[in-house]
């Protein structure tokens, strides 16, 4: 059986002083730094494009909601008008409260200022958006 | 040297299978990219895009003081994509069962190889709830704008109707349709995968303009409630009423019976759709006679007191023999208006002559539209004299051989009533625009037809015909009115000639005489029974003007109609019941007995109220105990008695008031 023999060198190599290598070093730093600055990038992207996205839906879903309302004033000025039909009221003023046409004694217009001239024209006509100050017109008065 | 052949064999092998995957990769990305990407990018898109048009909005068409006559508002409407649809049959079914629709029709329609089918179009909302509710695969919503008129029968034949589409198809609907629809807009709206929208780009809708029109609905209510009233009354075919404004041409109210609900016209024949205020050519009978004056005047051949003689009711015009309605023997030009003498009418256009007759037909607007901003107005029928036969210009004195509408007839009163201007009627004021502004607006447009002496002469003359002739119906209460009455015989389509039993009575005139506010024309087509234009046609005219002169405040001009104020003097109570409770007045009364606690209410001295507002002598002579009857408006210039007279208490006391200064 051959005898083989290991002789161990101990090698002490701690006193040796590894030269700096700034080139390696300063590459290290600027791929660092670019990598860094490729990430923020990236992240920032990333939000930007998720905030974007998410403004989106709100932007959407407000517009949504301003449709609706829109539709919704729009709905109920329909009704209004429709409720404002003279026939109807005409209808539930005699039916349902008694009312009747007042005699010509019964219906005078006061004024204190005496108008330049005879006041026979039609009524002043509004804007629309100011039809709904006007007060309707009060032909009924209630029966005795 | 074999194990390196073997090593090398294993990456062989390596490269060769990456190859491959490479290459299957490649080609199917190749298959992707290159050959399907057409298909794949519109599937694509079709995900996450979708784009939706956007109907245009028609402008609101309002009344003059604001009111909405006609407005558009978003309903849904419901379609089908064939393609995703699982159980046609199961789908048709309830679809039918939920819409209206027929199951066949539907089956039909979604059996079809088209991307989009409609189902039904602006369902109501409780069957679009209904749908909704139903979820079906393949069955979608999408919303349209539905034109609504919240007024109902209210001014259809004025404001006309649209059809599923929203294109005008009759009255300003179809005449400003260009001005109200608007331009339709896209919007293209990206989608995430669970089908939330998240960014959109539009191209917005363009509002339509919206119309102000000069209708007053209140007038236009008052004049539709008396046709319905007329019509039940006189059992007519039709009847037409215009309320017009006679300084300015504007038409404040516009009926006609048969009517129809714009909101589903669909169901009303076609002849209650015509407007027949300008759509209706009639024979105007005796108001025709209001022209045949008016040349005279207008041509100095005769004067309201004239006399002329009317032969016994009798004339005989180039071999046709003419009755009156009443032998009539010599009448002044004024009775001949008041009494409606056919006979003394001829005789006045006899003196005018056929060409210079027809000359003032013409400038009183007749035989030519008024050019109203309506559609389907007809012309009339006026032929030009050298058309007409010996004895035209006897029948077209009396309102024969001549065809009017009521528009024209009402515009040539307007014309009597304001002076002798021809205004052009309309009845739109403004067609104003939500972002633009105003676009258009009307303006009054009128030609001197007559002088104002002829106008003067004529509304004298008509005020007679009120007061002392055949419209005595049509006297006011609190006003003074003017106008002609009208029979006309219709000619029976069978025969060729005048029908003894079907007639048009009609009424044109205007009121209050002295400051005429409106002007009026009622015609009733074939009315049963009563026909005379005085007997149903002139209370007509009483009713409607009334209510509308009321409306429109304006003063009463008839002494023994003002207005009336009287003072209630609280009831004495017994001593016992005073000390017994503490003193109630009802609030009304308190201010009055306060006014006067220790008045005993004998004899009155009358106080000068010259130069006060009414409300002033109004207070004063409640205060006074003296009743009002106010006539005008403006400040007080007369009164009877005087100041300084006595006056028992409860003693009428008259006040004239007037805006003009008055020495």
């Amino acid at each position: 059986m051959p005898i083989e023999i290991h002789l161990e060198k101990r090698i002490i190599n701690n006193n040796v002083i590894r030269e700096a290598d700034a080139r390696s070093h300063r590459d290290y730093i600027v791929v660092t730094v670019l990598g860094a600055i490729f990430l923020v990038g990236l992240f920032i992207y990333g939000w930007q494009h998720y905030r974007w996205i998410q403004y989106g839906y709100r932007i959407e879903e407000a517009q949504k909601k301003k449709e609706q309302l829109t539709e919704m004033r729009r709905q109920l000025r329909a009704e209004r008008s429709s409720l404002r039909d003279p026939q109807r009221i005409d209808s539930m003023a005699r039916r349902d409260l008694g009312m009747v046409i007042p005699s010509l004694g019964q219906l005078v217009r006061l004024s204190d200022t005496p108008s330049a001239v005879p006041v026979t024209r039609p009524p002043k006509p509004v804007q629309p958006q100011e039809a709904e100050l006007q007060p309707q017109p009060a032909a009924l008065t209630a029966k005795r | 040297m074999k194990i390196d052949r073997f090593l090398a064999h294993r990456v062989y092998t390596l490269i060769g299978i990456m190859a491959l995957w490479a290459t299957v990769i490649g080609c199917r990305l190749f298959f992707l990219h290159v050959v399907h990407s057409a298909d794949y990018k519109q599937r694509a898109e079709r995900q996450q895009q979708r784009t939706l048009d956007l109907s245009p909005r028609r402008g609101v068409i309002y009344d003059r003081n604001g009111n909405e006559l006609a407005v558009s508002v978003k309903v849904d409407s419901v379609f089908a994509v064939p393609d995703e649809i699982q159980n046609l049959d199961r789908t048709a079914k309830t679809l039918s069962a939920l819409v209206g629709v027929p199951k066949k029709e539907l089956i039909d329609k979604l059996a079809s190889q088209r991307l989009f089918v409609w189902v039904k179009r602006k369902l109501n909302a409780d069957q679009a709830a209904a749908v909704r509710n139903a979820k079906l695969p393949g069955i979608y919503f999408q919303k349209e704008d539905m034109r609504y008129y919240p007024k109902r029968e209210l001014a259809s034949h004025v404001l006309g109707y649209v059809d599923i589409d929203e294109k005008g198809l009759g009255g300003l609907e179809y005449r400003y349709n260009d001005s109200i629809r608007g331009d339709p807009g896209r919007v293209l709206v990206m989608t995430d995968a669970r089908g939330r929208s998240f960014n959109s780009i539009e191209q917005p809708v363009a509002a339509g303009a919206n119309l102000i029109t000069t209708i007053d609905q209140n007038i236009q209510y008052i004049v539709e409630k008396e046709i319905a009233a007329t019509a039940e009354k006189t059992r007519a075919t039709g009847i037409s009423i215009i309320v017009m404004d006679p300084r300015s041409g504007e038409i404040l109210g516009m009926g006609n019976y048969p009517t129809f609900n714009p909101n589903e016209f669909g169901k009303y024949n076609a002849q209650a759709r015509i407007n027949r205020g300008i759509g209706h050519t009639y024979e105007p009978g005796s108001t025709f006679k209001i022209v045949t004056a008016a040349s005279a005047f207008e041509e100095g051949l005769a004067d309201p007191a004239e006399l002329i003689d009317c032969q016994n009711g009798v004339i005989t015009l180039f071999g046709r023999v003419i009755h009156d309605w009443k032998r009539f023997g010599v009448l002044s030009v004024k009775q001949i208006m008041q009494n409606s003498s056919d006979v003394g009418a001829i005789k006045l256009a006899l003196r005018v002559g056929d060409e210079r007759f027809a000359d003032h037909i013409a400038r009183l607007g007749f035989g030519k539209p008024t050019s109203v901003d309506l559609p389907g107005e007809e012309r009339g029928l006026a032929k030009p004299a050298s058309r007409w036969t010996k004895s035209s210009v006897g029948s077209i004195a009396m309102g024969q051989e001549i065809g009017v509408t009521p528009l024209q007839v009402v515009r040539m009163v307007s014309a009597v009533a304001n002076g002798g201007i021809l205004y052009q009627p309309y009845v739109v004021k403004k067609v104003q625009h939500p972002e633009k502004g105003i676009l258009s607006e009307t303006e009054s447009h009128g030609e001197r037809a007559i002088s104002t002496e002829t106008a003067a002469k004529l509304q004298n003359l008509l005020e007679g015909v009120v007061t002392d002739g055949t419209a005595k119906s049509s006297k006011l209460d609190g006003y003074t009115a003017a106008g002609k009455t009208g029979t006309a015989q219709k000619v029976d389509e069978k025969t060729g000639r005048y029908s003894a039993t079907k007639y048009i009575a009609s009424f044109a005139g205007f009121a209050p005489a002295t400051n005429p506010a409106i002007s009026m024309i009622v015609v009733i087509d074939e009315p049963v029974g009563l026909h005379h234009g005085g007997e149903i046609a002139a209370p007509v005219f009483k009713h409607v003007a009334e209510q509308v002169l009321r409306y429109m405040s304006v003063p009463p001009d008839v002494p023994s109609y003002a207005p009336q104020y009287v003072v209630k003097r609280p009831k004495p109570e017994s001593k016992e019941k005073q000390e017994r409770e503490p003193q109630t007045v009802p609030a009304g009364l308190t201010q009055l007995v306060a006014m006067h606690p220790d008045t005993d209410l004998g004899d009155i001295i009358v106080p000068d109220f010259r130069g006060k507002s009414l409300r002033q002598v109004t207070e004063e002579s409640l205060k006074t105990g003296l009743r009002l009857q106010s006539i005008g408006s403006g400040a007080a210039v007369e009164q009877s008695p005087p100041a300084g007279a006595s006056l028992p208490s409860g003693a009428s006391i008259q006040v004239r008031f007037s805006s003009r200064v008055e020495r």
